[in-house]
């Protein structure tokens, strides 16, 4: 049972939300992202360093690491509000890939001489870190792993190319799996490392930087056991599926809350628009998948702060949830503000463009919902 | 529709009724009865998601397997969709609840959760029959089979009981997004 007091906000949490939404809203407009893909300039690091250290100095970077490797020992919960926050306003960053994905893997490696290592320099924001787990066929599992691991004395060189990979061109660290055999384990890979190239692909999310990854014989380091990536990635998974749910339930709330706005002062046939009930309701299903993906994001972070038993299904739930609710807030989004919806020149194609990126990113609704029933034990 | 007797209609003929009896001060009844509804509202969303009914998980395995499509990997996904929104309905009574109790009052949103009730009950029926297949449409006698028609049959008044879906968006999109008035 996760407890009542974890479901909603603490005074803190509430304070963390405040400081967040007000840089994010301060530092990090909207016009940016599209400004950014209108120059081209997109490299795929193109995101603003002077945030992210700002970001680093609010102690954001650091929420999720332990106290033992210098970092804030925050939970869930924290990490979930910071990851709301981020999808309301598209945050165009790093963050997603270093603390929804990288942390969560070295944790769950259980290496701790890796942790003590890497982890202070995530936490201080001078790391940038990814996971690099999906190749050509974009499945974010080890069944179909190709990238080859062969042992060079006391280290490892890897060869392959992945695909998908989070701000991989940014990224001074990336966490990659590989297979030696039978056994796929987790490597780390320095961003300066020999033999690796990393190319920006073109990303249907104008907030998010993909890479393809390769590797030509390039030296990585063993991390955890050998053979342990199978467990671990799915692990990893869920974890990086729960910061999603929080990002997609915050996007929701900010479509939500431009459709309002503009229902109530767009005028048609002399009144405005949002008098009409069809569009009236319209936004009342959009509020009620808002609610309802705030919630549910909220309930499978708590389940995951406390050890709850619940939280391998909620997660789930949340993402399956979260995922097509703001793909179709977003749709609607568009329908209700007109023509206008559908320029480039209004927001509301970055919401359009994130929400479908972000259902299909790491896994699609259909293998959440066969998830669900092998969890609930059907 | 479904020929039970908890919904009905009520005549009163010249019946005497002391002051007594009476529940809130004269003229407030319209008050009284939204009051009433409001509760209705909130003890149906409340007692429909988990425990020991028919939209309890264990439930809807035994229903799955006992129709012999635990192995067929529609079912089970259309199962993962149904046990999601079940869960979501569930988590987010939950979420609703702990922020009350943490000062944040639960405004008028709460209808969502009746409205997310009476599209699961609806979401049930079509799970239970696409299941069941002929065996929804006809009774062969045979155990845990017809008896889940009361789900299908019941649905449509999930819909109208505490103040319509429609009402409730009105109600909704005036009270909480603070939409204009329809005219």
């Amino acid at each position: 049972m996760v407890a009542q007091s974890a479901l909603a906000d603490s005074a803190e949490q509430k304070e963390l939300r405040d400081s967040v939404r007000r840089l994010l809203r301060d530092k990090a407009p909207l016009s940016a992202v599209r400004d950014g893909a209108d120059s081209g300039a997109d490299s795929g690091a193109g995101f603003d360093r002077a945030l992210w250290r700002h970001l680093a100095q609010l102690g954001l970077t650091a929420l999720a690491v332990p106290e033992k490797y210098d970092g804030l020992g925050q939970t869930a919960l924290e990490t979930g509000v910071v990851f709301e926050e981020m999808g309301r306003a598209l945050y165009y960053g790093p963050y997603l890939a270093t603390v929804g994905l990288a942390v969560p893997a070295l944790l769950l490696s259980g290496d701790e001489s890796a942790c003590a290592e890497l982890l202070p320099a995530i936490g201080a924001g001078e790391s940038i870190a990814t996971v690099a787990v999906a190749e050509a066929d974009g499945l974010f599992d080890t069944a179909t792993t190709a990238t080859a691991a062969v042992r060079d004395g006391a280290g490892w060189r890897l060869s392959g190319t992945k695909q998908f990979v989070l701000d991989g061109v940014a990224a001074d660290l990336l966490l990659v799996t590989a297979r030696d055999g039978e056994n796929v384990s987790l490597f780390a890979v320095r961003g300066d490392a020999d033999g690796l190239t990393r190319t920006a692909v073109e990303s249907l999310d104008l907030a998010r930087s993909v890479a393809r990854v390769d590797l030509d014989n390039t030296p990585a380091r063993l991390i955890g056991v050998a053979g342990s990536a199978p467990a671990l990635v799915e692990q990893v998974l869920d974890r990086v599926l729960l910061a999603l749910a929080a990002e997609q339930a915050g996007g929701a709330e900010a479509c939500l809350a431009m459709c309002v706005e503009y229902a109530k002062t767009r005028q048609q046939f002399g009144r405005p628009i949002g008098s009409f009930q069809a569009v009236a309701h319209k936004l009342v299903d959009m509020l009620h998948q808002a609610e309802f993906s705030r919630a549910s994001a909220r309930y499978a972070a708590a389940a995951e702060a406390e050890g709850d038993a619940e939280f391998p299904i909620a997660v789930r739930v949340a993402a399956a949830y979260c995922g097509e609710a703001f793909r179709k807030v977003t749709v609607e989004t568009v329908q209700a503000h007109g023509g206008t919806g559908f320029t480039w020149e209004h927001d509301t194609h970055l919401y359009y463009r994130r929400a479908w990126s972000a259902q299909h990113l790491f896994a699609g609704r259909q293998e959440h919902y066969a998830a669900i029933a092998d969890r609930v034990g059907l | 529709m479904i020929g039970g007797v908890s919904f009905n209609e009520v005549f009163l003929d010249d019946v005497v009724v002391p002051d007594s009896a009476r529940i809130g001060g004269v003229g407030d009844g319209w008050r009284v009865a939204l009051t009433t509804l409001a509760n209705e509202r909130n003890s149906m969303g409340d007692s429909a998601f988990g425990g020991a009914g028919i939209l309890s998980t264990d439930r809807l395995v035994e229903l799955t397997r006992h129709a012999g499509a635990s192995d067929d990997p529609v079912v089970r996904r259309a199962f993962g969709e149904l046990m999601m929104q079940l869960r979501v309905a569930r988590y987010t009574q939950q979420v609703m609840g702990a922020r009350a109790k943490a000062g944040d009052s639960p405004g008028p949103e709460v209808a969502l959760n009746k409205i997310a009730l009476s599209g699961n009950m609806a979401r049930l029926g079509e799970y239970v029959a696409e299941v069941l297949g002929p065996r929804v449409a006809a009774d062969t006698g045979a155990w845990g089979t017809y008896a889940w028609t009361s789900v299908i049959l019941g649905a449509p008044g999930y819909r109208l009981g505490g103040g319509t879906d429609e009402v409730l968006k009105n109600m909704i999109a005036q009270r909480v997004l603070g939409l204009p008035r329809a005219q």
